[in-house]
């Protein structure tokens, strides 16, 4: 049975204020489905680790609410979330955060901790997870040690650990090679098809769009529809680097045009000579 | 949990060790100004304790000995002889003074002993002569090194001058040493005659030195007569009261040291654990275990810095007063809880700050690559 999980209404999210003010999020909804698989993308600095951390309970929004298995986390203050986050969610970052003093095997039972039975009882769930990841071998290993991919891995497995229903991924291949991070890729889809667990990924990877069950594309801090026609792989006028224009930050207007390039270097390099490097229409 | 803590401190081994033994440094420094407190604390009061007197006389309303003086007329021996259950009475001249030793001056006792006067003498004598005939003085052994001066030579107390003919033992502090001359010298020093100061009374089997005390007082006119315990007391309050304000600020000195220091080592752990702690707040850990983590953390390091004083100031107390004759190092059970105390309060006040940077802790660093 396909239940909602995850709702979230108006969400709205503001830092700082006055001259220094930035609407991060704005006006955000949506619902999520356990067993969902769900990707977010978007342009740098579009909200969408701001997004994701409201729906984790990290961060509380200006206004709007949040519905985790049914409870109201938008109104809990700082005392009610941790134990939200041990419970209700599994978070996987880009840059692994596993403690470093700590064996692969107790990073994944960390959040055992805070679970009533402790580690004691998660131990055969620890051996399991860490059987189906396959990192036996690794699993008394110090974080400094294991590959990129292990990491993520075992960061995976420590996500899982206390069998949350929702786990909220930050550009998990970000800092991994391209076939350590379709492994991971993969892992998380069969976490949400095969585990019922709903699944929030942000990524640049285009590959991972053939496994998602829904893209939302965030915008300024707004949910669009995909502008399809914006995907698309162009080269950068100066040095002939391919880049994505849907990603590129580095843009300037020249006439009627808007081209993208791939460093500042090449977009200052074409502002001194624009009709050496202007492309063809 | 915490084995986590415990992994982390055993990688940051050196910056948690250091920090401990500077939190030390600062500990051993309130010890051995303690020490050397009471050690010349007690020195002050060694003649009364050696002498061993069951009563003291004294010219009435006198109470004390140590920056007092006393005068009393000496036919008052003879009366005080004649009271029942006196076995015998030894008299004594004293002065607080100065003598030239070496290149300074040396604060010291002066007594005055007479012809028969062993029983008020010198209670260990390391060379030379053990009791003085005119013209002669016995001074500490302790200025044989530190003043360098040896039998034989020539010292000055106002106008007078002794031959040094006899070194002897314990009887030195900064504060106050002990020097026995003659009693006729003393005499014609203070320029006095017919007087002595106090009067060492024993008293014969069986009698009680109270009952005895208070007869003398009520059957020789205008003295003041005190038991042994109470006299050594009455002293000890007074070097006491010297004391008592210098150390405390030196103590208390001693202790914001060690809160500053702790401080900063419990300071540079929480900044080297900032990442750590994000990510432990973004797995669900509540803030109130992380205080407790840092405070676990704090007692660690500073019962650590407390093993690092004791062990160093068992050491250094023997050293030191082997090095330095001059200083009188006494290390009492008193010290050694004292400083356990302080640690206790170090530990308990070092983890303000740290706790309140855990509480500040974003877990939003841990979205940061
Ligand atoms: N703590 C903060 N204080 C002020 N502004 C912030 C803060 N965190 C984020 N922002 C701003 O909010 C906006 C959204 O940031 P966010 O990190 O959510 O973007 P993002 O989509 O995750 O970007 P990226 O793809 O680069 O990770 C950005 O303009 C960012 O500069
Ligand atoms: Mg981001």
């Amino acid at each position: 049975m396909v239940s909602t999980i995850l709702s979230a209404s108006h969400l709205h999210k503001e830092y700082g204020s006055g001259n220094t003010r930035v609407v991060a999020v704005d006006d955000v909804s949506m619902e999520i489905a356990t067993g969902e698989l769900v990707l977010i993308m978007g342009p740098s600095g579009s909200g969408k680790t701001t997004l994701l951390s409201m729906l984790g309970g990290i961060l509380t929004p200006s206004s709007g609410r949040i519905l985790l298995a049914g409870l109201d986390i938008s109104s809990m203050n700082e005392a009610q979330l941790p134990a939200i986050r041990a419970a209700k969610v599994g978070f996987i970052f880009q840059a692994f955060n596993l403690l470093d003093a700590l064996s692969a095997r107790d990073n994944i039972l960390l959040p055992a901790h805070l679970m009533p039975g402790g580690i004691k009882a998660a131990a055969p769930r620890a051996d399991d997870l860490i059987r189906r990841l396959g990192i036996e071998k690794r699993q008394h290993a110090l974080p400094g040690t294991l590959s990129g991919g292990e990491k993520q891995r075992v960061a995976i497995a420590r996500a899982l650990i206390n069998q949350p229903p929702l786990i909220l991924a930050d550009e998990p291949t970000g800092n991994l090679d391209s076939q350590s991070g379709l492994e991971v890729m993969m892992v998380l889809r069969d976490i949400a098809r095969d585990e019922g667990r709903a699944v929030i990924l942000v990524t640049h990877d285009p590959r991972v769009e053939a496994i998602a069950d829904r893209i939302l594309w965030l915008e300024d801090g707004v949910l669009r529809d995909r502008r399809e026609e914006q995907h698309q792989w162009l080269n950068c006028p100066v040095c002939r680097m391919k880049i994505d224009t849907w990603n590129a930050k580095i843009r300037h207007r020249a006439g009627q045009r808007e081209l993208v390039f791939c460093t500042e270097q090449c977009k200052q390099k074409f502002i001194q000579q624009p009709e050496r490097y202007m492309p063809a229409e | 949990m915490y084995k986590w803590l415990w992994q982390t401190l055993w990688q940051q081994k050196t910056g948690v060790l250091s920090g401990a033994g500077s939190v030390a440094v600062a500990l051993v420094l309130v010890v051995i100004m303690d020490a050397s407190f009471v050690g010349e604390s007690r020195q002050t009061i060694a003649y009364i304790e050696k002498m061993r007197a069951d009563v003291w006389v004294m010219q009435h309303g006198v109470s004390n000995m140590h920056m007092a003086s006393s005068y009393v007329w000496d036919w008052k021996l003879t009366k005080v002889r004649q009271v029942a259950g006196v076995k015998r009475a030894t008299p004594i001249l004293y002065m607080n003074s100065v003598f030239a030793a070496g290149k300074r001056n040396w604060f010291s006792y002066v007594i005055g002993l007479p012809e028969d006067g062993q029983r008020a003498g010198p209670w260990a004598v390391s060379s030379g002569k053990a009791f003085p005939a005119r013209g002669e003085i016995l001074l500490p052994q302790v200025l044989e090194k530190a003043a360098g001066i040896k039998l034989g030579d020539m010292t000055r107390i106002g106008d007078h001058s002794f031959r040094i003919v006899g070194f002897t033992r314990d009887t030195f502090s900064m504060s106050n040493s002990i020097a026995f001359v003659s009693f006729d010298d003393l005499q014609d020093l203070i320029a006095v005659s017919g007087s002595l100061s106090y009067i060492l009374v024993d008293a014969e089997e069986g009698v009680d030195a109270k009952a005895l005390a208070t007869r003398i007082e009520s059957e020789v006119d205008k003295v003041t007569a005190i038991t042994h315990e109470q006299f050594l007391a009455n002293d000890y309050q007074i070097g006491l009261l010297m004391g008592a304000e210098v150390l405390s600020i030196m103590t208390l000195i001693g202790i914001i040291l060690a809160v500053l220091i702790a401080v900063f080592t419990a300071y540079l752990q929480v900044d080297r654990c900032r990442r750590e702690l994000a990510i432990l707040k973004t797995v669900g850990f509540p803030n109130r275990t992380l205080y407790g983590m840092m405070l676990l953390q704090s007692m660690i390091i500073s019962l650590l810095a407390l093993i690092f004083t004791l062990v160093s100031v068992f050491i250094l107390t023997p050293l030191l007063t082997a090095l330095v004759p001059m200083i009188n190092l006494v290390l009492t059970e008193a010290i050694l809880l004292r400083v356990s105390y302080i640690a206790l309060l170090v530990s308990l006040l070092a983890v303000i700050p740290p706790a309140w940077m855990v509480a500040r802790v974003d877990p939003l660093t841990a979205f940061k690559v």
